[in-house]
């Protein structure tokens, strides 16, 4: 009896996988033939203690299956990624693939095209991913933001839709339960009576960021840190009278005790977080909701602070643009040593197809999801499986924020489906009113000329204000120098920076799809 | 007689017989050989990216000749000389407070009567040299914050808390006192086999003569040591325009550079971080040649003064 169930079961199992001509589609190198590609991609941190190689990982594997194109992957640990790709690229053994190259690349994937590192990839395009293609010059809008004027440097993570606000100020309700408060702040001027009634409480009211920016209380002064534009003009933060006035309350903050003495250089925060040692920081909502729940406490998210309750609010850059190039590993650039660039086009428009979406947003049809009344829907798996964390998972079993085609969050992705509260807490206060990204810089593209000149300013300007910001915030300068702290960056030659991201930005605006 | 000579003379005989006969020797020291001619002599030749505008794709011969824009570019930076003058005063603290703490451990090590004792506290004083500078510089983190571990110690005698790594004013303490920590018993080693070769006899004629521990220490002991002192001290003042920068970076943030911002975690920053390899190669180079000046002019200095000297 035994023995015939287990026949019966090869059988069912030799028959579900008869459907074989489905994968042959897709393939990218033909039926029986392997091709190899090297790939840099940085290892994730949330999964480096469970695999050491992208190989291991199931997305990975089934990608190699359905394209038949094998990777070789480079994989430093994502602290270290920077370094080692530039120490990669000084060698002149580069891969022929680099993930997250806008983030990795200093200046952007565009300038490692100007320096003759990556590779100019409109040549390829329309040939070999017409798929991509078809979605970057569908809009405008959307073909400003992924290509850079008559190049196109990298493939881009695309949404359907933009993608909802992921960092917060967070709470937590036990705390403000136990301090009698029954609303969250909306106006800075109730977050000090909040802090007040922390410090009262023992409670360190505030970890603030260890760079010591933070936008969305710079926003409040409508100002964005480095470029910004208002009216299509750029200019840079933090010699704005509005960062003075950010400063300030900062610095206030901090005298008064508001934010943690140890936040330059802070650790543990999660830790503090949870133990109630500290009553906010800046966090992805989702990610610090669900870790409440599996520790047993209910995390709040919290709007945009104000300074009244009817201020407009224009510092936004989530909804600025459906293409999201910052974000880890949603930029894949080709460099100049591969040999095969047709087949590295194809492999990474393969992301853009209807079976990579699939694969990419959602797994593998039957083991990480299925579809039920139309809709696909996560098995447990994408939550809990052999210990890897949640966030793990994400890029274990599907390729989370992976250059592909894909509906926003709230669409399709883990983190948000464990449950419904999940998905609500990241909807709060998205549907904000009073809010625009009037004043967000795009992803402007400068010449080798213009990036040049930014650069060699911009490179002391950075080191000369990040320190001066710091000592602002905890005192050591007194704000009574704001006016000689911006007479010296102005020295620096500001102005010359400012004209070269200007002239990008004006070209810019002026990109427009091509028409076929 | 015949053999005898043969042994005298080992330099009869070609170069060959010589390199068979102590062919082991030699393998020994391939290595170390290696070691300097990859990591020191042909890094010499890629030096000369300091004078280009280098782009490696375009490699050496193709990039752009520029001179000495970067040096200059460097030397006119509003950095410059808060560069030099972090890097100088760390070796300087180093050399005051660390150098000589090694020495002084060694003379009351050296005193100890009890060999278990003395053994135990030897090891205890090696052991954190070989923690991992990643291990010391995060236990030295969490020890400075506001509630940490030296915050409770100054607490205790009245001190405000306060986080004592955003602090300028404190960077150089912490970085010398914990190389103290790390590296004083390390640094005896080389005091104590020279302590141990003292002939007996110079301390007995002293005690004879009425002198008392300190004075043998002072009159016996120091003396004796004094070639090795000035030969190490040689050594690491030809160090004094370089601090490792792993040290560095793992400690420093902008509200330190004031204090903490030293060449090597600059050329670090621009050359290897932002990617301007030709100005960190120039900034480089301009320290090891300074350097060099400095080692030149300490040995010809100790020449000089004391007959003793590196070469």
């Amino acid at each position: 009896m035994k023995r015939f169930a287990l026949l019966l079961m090869v059988l069912m199992l030799a028959l579900s996988l008869t459907p074989v001509s489905h994968a042959e589609s897709v393939r990218l190198v033909p039926e029986g033939e392997t091709a190899t590609l090297t790939v840099f991609r940085p290892m994730d941190a949330n999964l480096q203690d469970y695999i050491t190689n992208y190989n291991e990982a199931p997305f990975y594997q089934k990608l190699e299956e359905v394209t038949g194109v094998h990777i070789e992957f480079t994989n430093p640990t994502s602290s270290a990624a920077q370094e080692s790709l530039n120490m990669l690229l000084l060698s002149g053994n580069v891969p022929d693939i680099i993930i997250d190259a806008d983030n990795l690349y200093t200046g952007g994937s565009y300038q490692g095209v100007v320096d003759g590192y990556f590779i100019d990839l409109m040549p390829y395009l329309k040939e070999y991913a017409p798929e991509y293609w078809s979605i970057i010059t569908s809009d405008d809008a959307i073909y400003r933001e992924a290509a850079n004027g008559d190049a196109v440097s990298c493939f881009a993570r695309i949404y359907t839709e933009a993608n909802p606000a992921w960092m917060r100020l967070v709470l937590k309700k036990e705390t403000l339960d136990s301090l009698g408060v029954e609303t969250v702040p909306v106006t800075i001027a109730d977050w000090e009576a909040l802090f007040d009634q922390m410090l009262a409480a023992g409670i360190t009211p505030y970890m603030l960021n260890k760079t010591g920016y933070e936008e969305k209380l710079m926003g409040a002064y409508n100002v964005r840190a480095d470029f910004y534009q208002e009216d299509g003009v750029v200019k840079y933060g933090q010699i704005q009278e509005g960062f003075r006035q950010y400063l300030e309350l900062i610095h206030s903050w901090y005298e008064k005790g508001y934010i943690s003495k140890d936040f330059i250089s802070q650790s543990n925060v999660d830790t503090m977080f949870a133990t109630g040692e500290i009553g906010t920081y800046d966090k992805p909502i989702v990610a610090a909701y669900n870790f409440g729940v599996s520790e047993g406490y209910t995390v709040l998210s919290t709007p945009y602070p104000r300074l009244t309750p009817d201020q407009f609010l224009h510092w936004d850059s989530y909804k600025a643009s459906v293409v999201g190039r910052s974000l880890t590993y949603s930029t894949s650039a080709i460099t100049a040593s591969c040999k095969d660039v047709p087949l590295a086009v194809r492999w990474l428009n393969f992301l853009y197809t209807p079976e990579g979406m699939e694969l990419a947003n959602w797994g593998i049809r039957g083991e990480n999801f299925d579809t039920v009344d139309g809709k696909n829907q996560y098995l447990p798996v994408m939550w809990d499986y052999n210990g890897i964390s949640q966030e793990g998972l994400n890029y274990y079993w599907k390729s989370h924020n992976a250059s592909t085609y894909s509906d926003n969050d709230t669409a399709c992705h883990a983190n948000l489906l464990k449950s419904p509260e999940a998905t609500a807490i990241r909807l709060e206060y998205d549907d904000d009113p009073l809010l625009d990204s009037a004043i967000y810089l795009p992803n402007v593209s400068l010449n080798e000329e213009e990036e040049t000149t930014r650069a060699s300013i911009m490179n002391d300007i950075d080191t000369y204000v990040d320190e001066m910001v710091l000592k602002f915030i905890v005192g050591t300068e007194p704000l009574s120098n704001w006016d000689s702290y911006v007479a010296n960056v102005q020295s620096m030659r500001l102005d010359d920076a400012i004209a070269a991201v200007q002239a990008a930005y004006d070209r810019y605006m002026d990109i427009k799809a091509p028409k076929e | 007689m015949r053999k005898e000579s043969a042994i005298r003379k080992p330099s009869g005989g070609s170069l060959r017989k010589k390199l068979y006969r102590y062919r082991y020797i030699y393998l020994m020291l391939l290595p170390v050989v290696l070691y300097y001619v990859i990591f020191h002599y042909a890094g010499i030749y890629y030096s000369v990216i300091a004078f280009l505008d280098y782009k490696p794709m375009k490699g050496i011969s193709g990039s752009r000749f520029v001179g000495l824009k970067y040096f200059e570019e460097f030397l006119k930076s509003i950095y410059a000389w808060r560069l030099i003058r972090n890097t100088l005063l760390i070796n300087l603290y180093q050399i005051l407070f660390a150098f000589t703490a090694s020495i002084v451990l060694a003379l009351l090590i050296h005193q100890m009567r009890d060999n278990k004792y003395k053994n135990v506290i030897q090891t205890i004083t090696y052991m954190p040299h070989f923690i991992s500078i990643v291990v010391v510089c995060s236990l030295l983190t969490e020890f400075s914050e506001s509630d940490g571990l030296i915050n409770d110690v100054l607490a205790a005698f009245g001190v405000e808390r306060t986080n004592l790594l955003s602090d300028p004013k404190y960077f150089r303490t912490l970085f010398v006192g914990s190389e103290i920590w790390q590296n004083v018993g390390w640094g005896t080693i080389i005091y104590l086999a020279t302590l141990s070769g003292v002939d007996q006899s110079l301390h007995e004629a002293a005690a004879m003569d009425g002198a008392g521990r300190i004075q043998r220490i002072i009159h016996v002991n120091i003396p004796a040591l004094m070639p090795v002192i000035v030969i190490q001290l040689i050594m690491r003042v030809g160090r004094m325009m370089l601090v490792g920068f792993d040290k560095v970076i793992l400690l420093y943030s902008p509200a330190t550079y004031e204090t903490a911002d030293v060449i090597s975690s600059y050329v670090y920053r621009r050359g290897l971080y932002e990617r301007n390899y030709s100005y960190g190669a120039a900034v480089g180079l301009l320290n090891s040649v300074v350097n060099l000046a400095i080692l030149t002019g300490a040995n010809a200095f100790s020449r000089r003064v004391n007959d003793t000297s590196l070469w």
